[in-house]
């Protein structure tokens, strides 16, 4: 892997399209270009955006998206089964109506305008979905390079339409299975082709985990309104896929970006809240690195990162791609400070929230600005690692609860159960312990707890966790009250468990 | 047979010719007829020509919301009037129309007085923002022209921009 400085600067992919290339996009769309030549005509806006990139001193540079249409619809090119279908023809389908007109206000767009690509067949590759991306990229950088792939919750959610695609796919759960296989096999291409870092795109996360009123949500996932699943049930499942899609590759950095959208500039009308939802889901993504907005005070406050410190990397969000002011790199510098309460400094990378341009036809900044914003970041990246130095240095302790005799550490519960027999219980609900859980642990949801009592034994001491020590802690109190008077609670739960670095399973 | 937007041309232009030649045979185009019929609670059944169509209420409204409302079928009878009169408009200048959509949202000035909750303005719509997206290659002097045209020529929107005098009477049957 390339040799990285402490602080690495990179994007989250996309850079502001030139008037010539959206013209050339549209041409290619209505089908008056070859593939190959629009290949041609994009790769010099490539070279554009690299530039911009390396002369701002991005240490981790993207292609800037430019061949794409936008961060997944791009994979309509790629495939075989799948069209880039308007709004407008799928109107008839959509399970919510009011949510679409809606949505097209507040995208100021008529219906044909808003593309989706969506499952009309089984799907089957026609090429890589970004290998052509990535081998230009690194024909013209010596700088590593990081490619945005869309997300295989992302993908199924917004490809598979009911009534149009379940005469391929009966359920998304049926896509979701070649979905996951086709990322797979894409980031192992990467890989192999030399890609440093690939970044899995989830925006729809926050909104599945928000359940925003309908004026916020984006039209993404067109079929999120009629979702049954509860939000836990549904991110539970874009965990389990993503999980899938990473399980065992390596020699090749992970990373997933959850942000709010980034498709109008009207910073009233996106998402507000912290990750607090998302940090159980985040925390047991097989990825290394959480590429996360936090520039803005909608991203809320970094203290909720603190059971989960550690845990991850941080692609930490430190300018708002989409405001015309520059953030000066004192602000950002004193923004990465307050993170370093929670993640080591050799854990953070700087990143703007999101792309530049992530919708081909509506990019949130000019290049100019954008440009002058990379030149910020990596300004800030200089000066923290002047007071780093160059290697890597441990930052503040991170932060754990003081210890209560009735709380252990990961070490100290690994103890009790090697040498005491310890019982450990996880009493967290049914779709965390499917995720991960400690090996050899009993499982009891903590409201079953009452009427399966019996099942918990009374001859060994009993250690209980959930994914912060938080719910634990209140299940212990009530157990000991019961009389299993050796009853523990383990501090940080699971999450301490894990940076402990001791075993989960799966 | 020459076609635009979806127009037969030489059959458009005959029409044309025709009113143009005899005026008077354009009169039946004056007047039209509608007949409503009342489902029970808010619903509506409508009767044109060959026609027929649900009027409901949103369940916020008491309504099962089984149908748009009246109100909202001005905004839509607006949009199709307009709908016709651009591409009208476009077809007769030759310009060739890719796409077309309309949005438009309406004010109603102030609806208690619907609801004889206030006797402050009036129920009527107060003002309807109209939206055109156009896609085309024709160029902006000659979009405007199609579009003002299309606007000080609607029969929809002419209803609504002057005061039409209602003529009520009640039967009992």
């Amino acid at each position: 892997m390339a040799e990285l400085p402490l602080f690495p600067t990179t994007v989250v992919g996309s850079w502001p399209r030139p008037s010539w290339l959206l013209e050339a996009l549209r041409k290619r769309q209505a089908g008056a270009l070859s593939y190959q030549e629009f290949q041609e005509i994009a790769d010099r806006a490539v070279l554009e955006a690299l530039r911009y990139q390396e002369e701002a001193g991005i240490d981790i540079v993207s292609d800037g998206e430019q061949k794409r249409d936008n961060f997944y619809s791009f994979v309509t090119e790629k495939l075989e089964g799948v069209r880039l279908m308007t709004l407008a023809e799928m109107l008839d389908y959509a399970e919510d109506k009011t949510f679409l007109d809606q949505t097209l206000r507040q995208l100021d767009a008529p219906s044909y305008a808003i593309k989706n690509p969506t499952v009309v067949d089984r799907i089957r590759l026609k090429m890589p979905l970004a290998l052509d991306e990535a081998k230009f990229l690194m024909r013209h950088t010596r700088r590593p390079v990081k490619i945005p792939l869309p997300g295989p919750y992302l993908l199924t959610r917004s490809m598979w339409v009911k009534g149009i695609s379940d005469t391929a796919y009966p359920t998304q759960e049926d896509l979701a299975r070649d979905v996951v296989a086709l990322l797979r096999e894409e980031i192992v291409r990467l890989r192999d082709a030399g890609v440093f870092f690939v970044q899995l795109d989830e925006p729809v996360l926050t909104e599945v985990a928000f359940r925003p009123p309908v004026q916020v949500r984006t039209f993404m996932c067109a079929s999120l309104a009629a979702s049954t699943q509860s939000p836990a049930q549904e991110l539970a499942w874009a965990t389990r896929l993503i999980n899938q899609v990473v399980q065992g590759i390596e020699g090749i950095k992970l990373g997933v970006h959850v942000c709010r959208g980034n498709w109008t500039t009207n910073e009233g009308v996106l998402l507000e809240g912290n990750y607090g939802p998302l940090l159980d889901f985040l925390s047991v993504m097989k990825v290394h690195q959480w590429v996360l907005e936090l520039a803005t005070p909608r991203a809320g406050e970094m203290a909720v990162f603190a059971p989960y410190s550690g845990l991850r990397e941080l692609g930490m969000g430190v300018v708002n791609p989409r405001t015309r002011e520059v953030e000066r790199p004192e602000e950002i510098v004193a923004r990465v400070w307050e993170a370093l309460d929670y993640f080591e400094a050799t854990q953070i990378y700087l990143n703007p929230d999101c792309g530049f341009g992530t919708f081909a036809e509506r990019p949130v900044n000019t290049p100019e600005t954008a440009f002058r914003k990379l030149r910020a970041m990596a300004e800030a990246a200089t000066i923290l690692r002047r007071k780093f130095g160059t290697s890597a240095v441990k930052a503040q302790p991170v932060i754990q609860r003081a210890a209560s005799p009735l709380e252990v550490s990961p070490e100290e519960a690994a103890k009790l159960v090697q040498e005491e027999g310890a019982s450990l219980l996880d009493v967290r609900e049914p779709w965390e312990w499917e995720m991960v859980r400690i090996p050899g642990a009993s499982f009891i949801p903590r409201g079953e707890l009452p009427t399966r009592l019996g099942e918990v034994p009374k001859d060994r001491p009993v250690v209980l966790y959930c994914a912060v020590g938080q719910r634990s802690a209140e299940v212990a109190g009530w157990l000991r009250e019961q009389g299993y008077e050796r009853t523990f609670n383990l501090a940080g739960g699971l999450a301490a468990w894990m940076r402990a670095k001791l075993p989960v399973e799966p | 047979m020459a076609e635009l937007n979806g127009l037969d041309l030489e059959q458009m232009q005959k029409i044309l010719e025709e009113v143009r030649k005899d005026p008077g045979s354009a009169q039946p185009l004056n007047t039209w007829n509608a007949r409503v019929r009342w489902l029970g609670g808010f619903r509506g059944q409508a009767l044109i020509r060959n026609h027929t169509f649900l009027i409901d209420e949103p369940a916020d409204l008491a309504g099962k919301d089984t149908a748009p409302n009246a109100v909202e079928y001005v905004l839509g009878a607006l949009g199709a009037c307009l709908t016709v009169g651009f591409v009208l408009n476009a077809t007769k200048r030759g310009v060739a129309l890719r796409n077309l959509e309309i949005a438009l949202e309406g004010n109603i000035d102030n609806i208690l007085t619907f609801l004889g909750l206030s006797q402050q303005g009036h129920p009527g719509y107060r003002e309807i923002a109209v939206k055109a997206y156009v896609d085309t290659d024709a160029d902006d002097s000659m979009l405007q022209e199609i579009w003002q045209e299309t606007i000080s020529t609607s029969p929809v929107g002419n209803t609504l921009a002057r005061q039409v005098a209602l003529q009520p009477v009640i039967v009992r049957v």
